[in-house]
């Protein structure tokens, strides 16, 4: 075994261990202060706690810290796979239109309630399912036209053109929609485009982690055909990859992952596009047998540290997480470029 | 015919139809195409630029489907074989360039094992020893911990051979594999392609529009010219058949039956007698040639001797009356010029 492969082994063992380590400072932090060895006895099922205590970690602040994991690994792996799938180092997991599909959903939800006088339908418990349903509706039917597209295309470039066409004409329907709303449904159509991992309860995540688990479990067996795609799809095939079979799979579980990740938490920028550059640099490696995992513990690692942030600890404002992402990590990214100055060279494409 | 060719020839096509469709429209680029390859082979197909050699390699590779006819592979048609199947038998290596960002020469390599391994591509014994026997044969040891795309295009194009040599087909296809390289890298090339059909007893099929390159090492040249059956033999043959000129056929060259070059046809204006030891003789013809006069033995009016004078040579030109002496060819040709011109 060389050095690097013992440094890359040390890093995947880390990575889990950080990975705990930030996901109970994650539960610990919050508006109301709650000391740390009490989360752990909470978290325990230890009595003798405040009930107000243990009701705010057990059904706030632990399906948050959950959604937050799921969410940061869900982006960041299929942001790896549409990187390598049209070899493209901007590619990330909406590069397809399945936010802008989302999007269209939740705007056209919004307007209906606009329609019928009211406001009951994007707000409340039921407003909050019907968000998610309107969220999923529009990223799958994006996603299935763009896989009817790839089934008929030879040409991933061509696809990824198509994907980027679909993702404008939606959005220019949503610009349209808010053009003829009121103050009110654009401000709850924004704050929908802000995001949120707060917004999940049990019920929620039950349909939420079985979605991104099965994402990720396709991912994993995709491993070998993403490995392939590193020398370019001409070769991929000469190799015996059956490309149509290995694009669909990559797009379902793309749709599955970042489609349900939108469709719960809302549109999530930066994470699903700088996670998997970030995780090439630090593994120097472009290996999928070691990158997918790793980008699933430093996704995951990543979301929960923006959360962290977006709760302004100490203070009792929540920032949107979607703005969070996008500053803590563009700095980090930058800083790592100008170090290593070889993020051209990291990515494969 | 070599219609009745036995199981045991690698590759085979019959009366193959190769181009593109789109639709119902389809443009045919080579047709008629009756070709077969033997163990232990180097095959340069030739042909210029735009003739169909790679939709030719990507047809025998089923990359894109025939218009009409078959491919067989050890017998069996390729419309019969599946992917993998056809990746056990035939490796290619590509003209595009690849990035693959962080990824070491060795990985790069064990990558060619795709076709022989588990759902999550892990190699086992037997795949290891095809890497590293790969590697071996591919005289690239040195290189294997690098990253892949830190090495020249030389190297990079070694990789790629032995890339494919690790997927262990018996038919490695290789399309334009001496572009981009320089004289050096692409002899080395060459010689290692010509050494691998020797010793790996695989069946190896080169383009090139490189006739030099194909003429010196190939056991077989495939001929392809645009709208005409692919014309098949061994070099020297084809050369005293005058193959090769017609495929190369051209306004501006001439297929010099001695050298085995093209040279350019050239027009001179005027004649010059020239004599002189070797080498000098024959550069200085070179360069008068460039310039336009054709040399002669023995010219009425212009003559030019080359003789030692010291460690030195000079170069001694009689014009009627004139007599001049110049001491390298440069000056000697801008004498000329003025002693023309005067």
């Amino acid at each position: 075994m060389t050095n690097q492969n013992k440094s890359q082994l040390f890093l995947l063992i880390g990575f889990p261990l950080i990975l705990l380590v930030l996901f109970l400072a994650n539960i610990s932090i919050g508006s109301v202060k709650i000391p740390v060895w009490k989360v752990g006895e909470i978290l325990l099922g230890m009595e003798g706690t405040k009930s107000s205590w243990i009701n705010i970690i057990w059904q706030f602040r632990l399906p948050k810290a959950i959604t937050a994991t799921l969410a940061g690994a869900a982006l960041s792996v299929s942001g790896l796979q549409m990187q390598t799938l049209f070899r493209n180092p901007l590619a990330g997991p909406f590069v397809l239109g399945i936010t802008s599909g989302a999007s269209l959903g939740v705007a056209l939800l919004v307007m209906a309630g606009h329609m019928v006088g009211s406001v009951i339908l994007y707000s409340g418990t039921f407003g909050h399912w019907l968000t998610i349903i309107a969220a999923s509706i529009g990223s799958a039917l994006v996603l299935v036209l763009v896989v009817i597209v790839s089934i008929r295309i030879k040409n991933s470039m061509t696809l990824l053109i198509v994907g980027l066409m679909f993702g404008s004409a939606t959005s220019a329907l949503v610009s349209i929609l808010q053009f003829f709303s009121d103050k009110e449904q654009i401000q709850a159509y924004l704050i929908w485009t802000f995001g949120s991992l707060g917004g999940l309860s049990w019920k929620e995540l039950n349909a939420f982690v079985p979605i991104a688990i099965l994402g990720l479990i396709i991912t994993l067996t995709s491993i070998k055909p993403l490995n392939a795609l590193l020398l370019g799809e001409n070769y991929a095939q000469s190799m015996g990859m059956k490309l149509k079979k290995t694009r669909f799979w990559l797009i379902f579980s793309t749709s599955l992952l970042a489609g349900g990740v939108t469709a719960f938490c809302g549109p999530i920028a930066f994470i699903g596009l700088a996670v998997p550059h970030l995780t090439r640099l630090l593994f120097n490696s472009s290996d999928h047998r070691l990158l997918v995992p790793a980008v699933i513990f430093v996704g995951a690692a990543i979301m929960l540290v923006c959360d962290m942030v977006a709760q302004l600890p100490g203070s009792e404002y929540v920032l949107p997480i979607n703005a969070i992402t996008s500053l803590v990590g563009a700095p980090v990214i930058i800083w790592i470029i100008l170090r290593k100055r070889n993020i051209r060279n990291s990515f494969a494409g | 015919m070599n219609r009745k060719v036995s199981n045991t020839v690698p590759l085979y096509t019959q009366d193959l139809q190769i181009g593109y469709q789109s639709g119902k429209r389809h443009r045919t680029v080579l047709d008629r195409i009756n070709l077969s390859m033997e163990r232990g082979e180097l095959v340069c197909l030739l042909g210029e630029n735009g003739v169909g050699k790679s939709t030719l390699l990507k047809t025998i590779s089923k990359i894109i489907k025939p218009l009409s006819g078959d491919v067989f592979i050890n017998g069996k048609s390729i419309s019969k074989l599946s992917n993998i199947e056809i990746a056990q038998n035939i490796s290619l290596v590509l003209t595009e360039r690849i990035n693959t960002g962080m990824m070491t020469v060795y990985d790069l390599v064990s990558l060619g094992r795709y076709p022989y391994t588990n759902w999550s591509g892990k190699l086992s014994k037997e795949d290891w020893k095809k890497v590293d026997w790969a590697i071996d044969q591919a005289n690239i040891a040195a290189l294997s911990n690098l990253n892949a795309m830190e090495l020249s295009d030389g190297q990079l194009q070694k990789v790629m051979i032995a890339r494919a040599l690790a997927q262990d087909g018996e038919i490695m296809i290789l399309d334009e594999p001496t572009a981009f390289l320089d004289i050096n890298n692409r002899l080395e090339i060459i010689n290692l392609l010509k050494s691998l059909a020797k010793e790996t007893n695989k069946a190896i099929l080169i383009s090139t529009h490189e006739l030099d390159l194909a003429l010196f090492s190939a056991d077989k040249l495939w001929l392809a010219t645009c709208c005409l059956p692919i014309v098949v033999g061994i070099p020297e043959d084809l050369v005293l058949k005058n193959a090769l000129q017609e495929t190369f056929d051209h306004d501006n060259f001439n297929f010099d039956l001695q050298t085995g070059r093209f040279a350019v046809k050239r027009a001179f204006h005027q004649t010059i007698g020239l004599e002189g030891p070797e080498p000098y003789f024959t550069w200085t013809k070179h360069a008068l040639n460039r310039m336009g006069y054709a040399v002669v033995d023995n010219d009425e009016t212009m003559n030019i001797k080359i003789t030692k004078s010291g460690n030195d040579y000079e170069w001694k030109v009689n014009r009627l009356q004139d007599h001049l002496k110049f001491d390298s060819i440069e000056s000697l040709l801008k004498g000329l010029n003025s002693v023309i011109n005067k």
